[in-house]
């Protein structure tokens, strides 16, 4: 804002400097001028400083003029009436006002133009410096020049030169120099604007691109003046010609690396250029040819050609680029294929002057493209075959991913379920029986925890409801690391397997049935004697009277005479060499009617080497006739085949022309049968051209050689695509044997054509799938294999080439050499049979594996047939079903294991109804005095004796059969001949697969020999039990002095304290205490006594056996008190090793004791006559590795003899004086009635162990 | 607890019964017993048991079981005769038999008795063997003085005294040893003073009790 303050400075100064004017023109002047020295310092303020110093200026004007004109004039003084100036004043002050506003205003707005236009230069200037771009101005009436300093600059001269029009033209590089002088003149003569560049010479001899552009301008008198800019463009032009120089380097370098490029002229309407490669492309040697346009045109094929001529005109016209292939004919008949582009280079007046472009020979890309697509079409084929063989084996096959879930099933599969894929894969598992469900899904879980293969039987269902038996396998596919990426599984129909199974348990019932119902007649012939004898059957084939003696001529008098020969030479042949006869023949009937029969016979010789055929001979002729309708029926279809194409014609071989076509044909051709009446050149233009030739070429040799041909040609249509065409004729000929006419027929196979262009795209995918199926097939574990419909195979899919090891050219030779020699023969007939019948059949043979195993296989053939219904190939599948026979063998042999079982364990088996009453019962019954049949319709309860005597029995029983529970071990008498039999029976209900109750079955035995025993065993036992009483009670009178000793112990220590209590109390002073604690031990002493009674009375009790939880330490302890003395008065001293914490045993205390009495005092007698040596007995407790309870008492005594070991434990065997000898005898008694067991032997030192072993509690009761 | 005596190593002049005897029943039953006539009780479970410790010097009995776990009564009965102890034993035994008695008999037993005894039968059993080795103490007491008296004798009061035990008079004595007869009385005169003999005849009962005696006729 100083610049403001400034400017307002100078207008408070210049209003200062006018009134001092005025002041001094008033004085010495005496002039009054104030008004016009304000107007001046107002002009002043605003020429200096604008408009808003002017206003300033103005309003101190004002005030310089009340100072001055209102009264009292020249004075400061406040002028209350400000209108006193005199009127005529006023006029000169509004002047005033008016002017210096206007003037004012004037002034400023006039000052901020200059100012603008002042700034408004300086940027132009600058740009013109920065884009290199003068500017002038040309008045070309007055010849004068202005230009702006970079128009200077540009021309290289400073501003003091005078531009001039002559200095242009001087500076203007010669050759440009007239064209510059032509523009000025132009411009100068009709005043028009010019665009002109051109090149300055500059004196330091440098070149400089300008270019100037100038509009004219006219002023009112018509005067032009020239307003333009000229600019140095020199560094542009620099660059583009850079850019233009690697252009070309470029377009060599292009040229370099493609194979050939030409130039067309399209005024000259020739190639102005072709490279060598062309000439190569072409076929022409570019040294010494010169090949005319039409040389060329003449090698691309016609249609291409114009397609060529339609395509390179067109993209002339619309100036764009093209591409275009055409095939180009070498005279060595070989056809190249191009791909050419083409690009259009206009020339300076807009029109296209030439064609530049490139041929590439892309021969061998389309002949690559030719292979793929030739072996597309064997993919194709090879994966419709392996299609067929996954969708043809008659095995249900399914692959799934690793999670379970399926994702493939084959045709079979579909076809045996009903589903469609998309059901199949989400409800398959609705397919596999109730029953076997959990099962099925258990294995498969397995299958897939464990990774293994697996394999198992399930129901699955069909798709009429029906459930069918199958062999279910799984094996997965593992990929390079050994990790399983999918499942594969297989189902193999076994239903009729399983039931052969069951037809086989019925198998001699069904036998006899089909032998009976067998209608072929039987013959038998002697051939020494002549005699035959036949069948009824026999008889009613050969249609003689049954009365009738027969013979071999009767037989030869029926043969069809044209086959009379034949079996008369059959029958000679068997007379002589006696083999085996096979024929087939016709016969004549009375009636006239044929008949065709199958004779079979086998030789049998007799001790005296005759020989007499026995022989089988069948009516075939239903077979024979069906077989003849049957070829009649193929012949017509055959030929409604024939006749079932849709476009026909037929071509006059002498007129040359076609005497027949058919609407189709018409339509085929694009032609309206209606209007057009055509030529058949007509026709035959619509052929392609390149299939004219071939057509006309088949169509002239069928003639020539009467033969039928068929051939495929394309037909362009003008409207639209190509046709297809297959064409199959047949000439005629007439009684000469001259073709008259050809007839055929046109099929449009366009569509096929289509379809075919589509397939080619699916390629990849089909590819891949045959790949997936390639591998189901290979990892199905199913053999699966191929064979001719002459049975040789000519398949085998990878685990059948694993398994039998073979390669894939081995397979015809190495397949059948791979069965069981055992099973060639029958294998190899079965086949022929399978063949011939021409159904799916199936047979079991053993198959070699690699490694010479055999394993035994069921073999499935399944036919494949063409249109016509012959068998092209059979397809089959190979189960291994060697698990399942030996299964079977397995199951065969338990059977009969489980019928042995029950005939040992039981006397007979029997039947019985829901009413309990006997239905069968086996023959064993007998042994107990019934008879089988008079037994059916009874019940137990009829025969039973013990019902009134034992009731609750029988109500148990009832209850239980009532309930329909089995029962087990039921044992009731029955009278026999008058003394009770006791029978033990046990049942199991029976239920039918719906679980009605059916009645009982179950095995009875009579026990009563066993109940017998049972009362004798008793009374031994009871024997026993006595004797072990006397044996014990003796041992006790043996003890004696060992009992007395330990019942006078404390009855002399009961009688020292009480006469010591006595003493103490009789004391003077009576020591009381002493007194007290005499009674106690008295009382210890008195209980101590008792003890020993106890034990001794225990023993001499005659008591029934009574088991109770025991430790047999504390057993130990009881005993050990009772022989102390014994052991004392034979100096025998007692080491006791017991193991503590045993495990409980059960058993009878006092029996115990006295095995162990026994045992104790059979050692210290042994050790009697040991004198010279210390005698010790060991009593040792333990546990052994069973857990049982084990107690040893180890002597070292005289030891036992070798020849008494074996009697040790005999009754009545001793060694002492005295003595029965039973001790030892019941001892083993004992300890086996406790479950255990007792055993005596030698030490390695003197004496002898005996030992016993206890179970313990806990293992008994488990 | 049994009212066992106090320490056998304290000096007194109460006699002491020995019991040996395993049974604890039995062997209380006798501590209290012998206690009730204030009589000094030490008892041993076993022979060896009791050889173990110091016996004092008192008159004392053994009262033994014949069934003794290792070493038996009648055996250890031989072993402290062998030792030269002449404590006198008195045998119990439960169910005795006569071999056992005589054979405890005659290895010199006060008594035999058999159990349940009668408690008077077995005081008195003991009271007249603790009598007899309080005689027989006594008496080896005197011997023993003697033999220290003995002792100090020169040889030739030595031979003096042999031949005065044996009835010789001084002038045969003189003449025996080849020697005066007043040396004879001067040697015997010595001699009775250091046997604190008060008469000749005292002097034999001395020679008599040492056993002594002229040994060549």
């Amino acid at each position: 804002m100083p610049a403001t303050i400034f400017y307002h400075a100078v207008a408070v100064l210049s209003v200062a400097v006018a009134v001092i004017t005025a002041e001094l023109i008033t004085r010495l002047l005496n002039a009054e001028a104030i008004a016009t020295t304000m107007l001046c310092a107002v002009i002043f303020a605003a020429w200096f400083g604008g408009f808003g110093p002017a206003l300033l200026a103005i309003a101190l004007a004002l005030l310089a003029f009340h100072y001055y004109l209102a009264p009292p004039i020249n004075s400061f003084t406040w002028k209350h009436d400000l209108f006193a100036v005199g009127i005529s004043e006023v006029p000169r002050l509004f002047l005033f006002s008016i002017t210096s506003f206007v003037v004012s205003s004037m002034i400023s707005a006039q000052r901020r133009a200059k100012a603008a236009l002042l700034h408004s230069e300086v940027y132009l200037t600058e740009a013109q410096r920065l884009s290199g771009t003068g500017s002038f101005g040309w008045n070309v009436a007055s010849g004068e020049i202005i230009w702006s300093d970079q128009t200077f600059r540009i021309f290289g001269c400073d501003r003091t030169t005078k531009p001039t029009l002559e200095f242009i033209v001087q500076r203007t590089h010669p050759e440009d120099r007239a064209a510059v002088q032509k523009t000025i003149d132009r411009g100068s003569r009709d005043g028009k604007e010019f665009d002109h560049e051109y090149r300055l010479l500059m004196p330091n001899g440098s070149a400089k691109y300008v270019h100037a552009v100038a509009r004219a301008e006219r002023d009112a008198w018509g005067n032009v003046e020239f307003v333009g800019a000229v600019t140095d463009v020199t560094v542009a032009k620099e660059t583009e010609r850079k850019l233009r120089r690697s252009e070309a380097y470029l377009a060599e370098a292009q040229r370099l690396s493609h194979t050939s490029s030409w130039a067309f002229d399209v005024r000259r309407q020739d190639f102005i250029y072709r490279s060598a490669e062309v000439y190569q492309l072409f076929g022409f040697d570019p040294e010494e040819d010169a090949p005319s346009l039409q040389t060329f045109r003449d090698r691309i094929f016609p249609e291409d050609l114009r397609r060529i001529v339609e395509v390179v005109p067109q993209a002339i016209r619309d100036k764009a680029d093209f591409e275009i292939d055409f095939r180009i004919s070498l005279p060595d008949k070989s056809t190249r294929h191009v791909h050419s582009v083409g690009h259009p280079v206009v020339g300076g007046d807009g029109n296209v002057a030439e064609v530049i472009g490139t041929h590439v020979d892309v021969t061998e890309q389309v002949a690559a493209k030719r292979t793929l697509e030739k072996a597309f079409d064997e993919i194709k084929k090879s994966e419709d075959r392996l299609r067929l063989v996954i969708d043809t084996i008659p095995t249900l096959v399914w692959r799934s991913r690793l999670n379970g879930r399926p994702e493939f099933f084959n045709q079979q599969t579909l076809d045996y379920t009903g589903l469609s894929l998309e059901r199949c894969l989400e409800g398959w598992v609705r397919t596999v029986h109730p029953d076997e469900m959990a099962n099925l899904a258990g294995m498969w879980r397995e299958i897939r925890n464990s990774g293994a293969r697996g394999e198992t039987e399930g129901r699955l269902q069909r798709f009429d409801g029906r459930y069918r038996w199958f062999l279910l396998r799984v094996e997965p596919l593992r990929d390079e690391a050994g990790s399983i990426v999918e499942w594969y599984g297989s189902a193999t129909d076994i239903e009729d397997r399983k039931q052969t199974e069951n037809a086989l348990r019925q198998s001699e019932a069904y036998l006899a049935q089909a032998q009976r119902l067998s209608l072929t007649g039987t013959f038998g012939w002697r051939v020494t004697t002549g005699e035959n004898t036949w069948s009824t059957e026999t008889y009613r084939i050969f249609g003689y009277d049954e009365a009738s003696a027969v013979n071999v001529d009767m037989v030869l008098a029926r043969a069809h005479p044209e086959d009379r020969a034949a079996v008369q030479k059959e029958i000679d042949r068997c007379s002589i060499d006696g083999n085996d006869y096979d024929q087939e023949y016709r016969l004549l009937m009375q009636d006239g009617s044929l008949k065709y029969v199958h004779a079979v016979a086998r030789a049998e010789r007799d001790e005296s080497g005759n020989i007499e055929y026995l022989g089988a001979v069948t009516d075939v002729t239903v077979a024979r006739e069906t077989e003849r309708k049957l070829r009649r029926s193929e012949a017509y279809l055959a030929e409604a085949q024939r006749l079932s194409r849709t476009s026909s014609w037929a071509w006059d071989a002498r007129l040359q022309e076609f005497v027949y076509r058919s609407p189709e044909v018409y339509h085929l051709f694009g032609f309206d049968p209606e209007k057009d009446s055509l030529s058949p050149r007509s026709f035959q233009e619509r052929i392609l051209s390149e299939d004219r030739g071939r057509f006309t070429q088949m169509v002239h040799q069928a003639v020539r050689e009467k033969t039928d041909f068929e051939v495929d040609f394309r037909i362009d249509l003008p409207d639209g695509p190509t046709r297809y065409v297959h064409s199959v004729g047949h000439p005629l000929v007439n009684g000469e044997g001259e073709v008259i006419e050809l007839v055929g027929t046109h099929v449009d196979v366009t569509e096929q054509h289509l379809a075919q262009e589509a397939l080619q795209r699916a390629f990849d995918e089909i590819k891949k799938s045959e790949d997936r199926l390639r591998l189901v097939i290979d990892t199905i574990p199913t053999l699966v294999w191929r064979a001719g419909p002459d049975g040789v195979p000519d398949f085998l899919n990878q685990p059948a080439l694993d398994y039998t090891g073979l390669s894939l050219d081995q397979i015809e030779t190495g397949w059948p050499r791979a069965f069981h020699p055992d099973d060639k023969k029958g294998m190899l007939v079965k086949w022929s049979a399978i063949r011939e019948s021409g159904i799916p059949g199936e047979l079991v043979a053993r198959l070699r594996r690699f490694d010479g195993e055999y394993r035994w296989f069921l073999f499935r053939g399944v036919p494949l047939r063409d249109e016509q219904g012959n068998i092209v190939k059979w397809y089959g599948s190979s189960t291994d079903i060697e698990d399942r026979k030996r299964a079977e063998e397995a199951l065969r042999e338990s059977e009969q294991r489980f019928r042995d079982y029950a005939e040992t364990a039981s006397d007979w088996f029997w039947e019985a109804g829901p009413d309990h009453r006997v239905t069968r019962i086996s023959e064993h019954i007998n042994d107990i005095g019934f008879v089988p049949s008079g037994l059916a319709g009874m019940s137990r309860w009829d025969i039973a004796t013990d019902i009134e005597s034992e009731p609750e029995k029988w109500r148990a029983l009832r209850a239980l059969i009532d309930a329909h529970q089995p029962f087990r071990d039921f044992v009731y008498t029955v009278n026999s001949g008058g003394s009770p039999v006791y029978v033990r029976t046990s049942g199991k209900p029976l239920h039918d697969a719906k679980g009605n109750f059916l009645g009982y079955r179950g095995t009875g035995t009579n026990i009563t020999a066993a109940i017998r025993a049972d009362h004798a065993e008793k009374a031994l036992r009871e024997a026993q039990a006595e004797l072990a009483h006397v044996t014990r009670v003796t041992t006790l009178g043996e003890l004696t002095a060992s009992i007395a000793h330990e019942v006078n112990q404390p009855l002399a220590a009961i009688i020292a304290n009480a006469e010591a209590c006595l003493r103490w109390l009789d004391r003077e002073t009576p020591d009381l205490p002493a007194a007290r604690r005499s009674v106690e031990w008295v009382i210890n002493g008195g209980n101590r006594a008792s003890e020993v009674i106890r034990r001794v009375r225990a023993l001499a009790k005659k008591s029934d056996t009574e088991k109770v939880p025991l430790d047999v330490n504390d057993v130990v302890r009881d005993v050990i008190a009772l022989v102390q003395r014994e052991l004392a008065s034979n100096q025998v001293s007692l080491r006791m090793d017991l193991t503590p914490a045993l495990p409980i045993i059960l058993g009878d205390r006092v029996q115990l004791q006295q095995v162990i009495i026994n045992l104790v005092i059979n050692g210290i007698e042994a050790m009697q006559p040991m004198m010279d040596q210390p005698r010790e007995l060991v009593i040792r407790s333990g546990q052994d590795e069973a857990n049982r309870v084990f107690l040893s008492v180890t002597d070292c005594g005289v030891g036992i003899s070798a020849e008494n070991a074996d009697r040790l434990f005999n009754a009545f065997f001793t060694t002492k004086s005295s003595g029965m000898g039973m001790g030892l005898s019941i001892c083993r008694s004992i300890v086996e009635a406790h479950g255990g067991r007792m055993s005596a032997h030698r030490n390695e030192g003197p004496g002898a162990t005996f030992q016993f072993v206890l179970p313990s509690h806990q293992e008994e009761a488990s | 607890m049994t009212p066992r005596p106090k320490s056998s190593h304290e000096p007194t002049r109460e006699p002491v019964v020995f019991v040996v005897e395993d049974d604890e029943l039995v062997r209380g039953a006798l501590s209290n017993l012998f206690q009730s006539v204030g009589l000094e009780v030490e008892v041993f479970g076993s022979a060896s048991e009791m050889l173990q410790s110091k016996l004092p010097d008192v008159a004392s009995c053994l009262v033994l079981d014949i069934r003794l776990p290792g070493l038996s009564g009648l055996d250890f009965q031989g072993e402290l005769a062998k030792a030269n102890i002449h404590i006198p034993v008195i045998f119990m035994t439960g169910h005795g038999d006569i071999p056992m008695t005589v054979r405890a008999m005659k290895g010199g037993a006060v008594d035999f008795l058999t159990k349940p005894f009668r408690d008077q039968d077995m005081l008195d059993a003991v009271m007249v063997a603790i009598e007899r080795d309080r005689k027989r103490r006594e008496a080896a007491k005197i011997l023993a003085n003697l033999q220290t008296h003995f002792e100090t004798l020169t040889p030739r009061e030595r031979e003096i005294l042999v031949l005065i035990s044996s009835g010789l008079m001084n002038k045969q004595i003189a003449a025996e040893l080849g020697i005066a007869e007043i040396t004879v009385k001067i040697h015997r005169g010595h001699l009775m003073k250091k046997m604190g003999a008060r008469s000749v005849a005292d002097l034999v009962g001395m020679a008599e009790t040492m056993r002594i005696r002229r040994t060549k006729p």
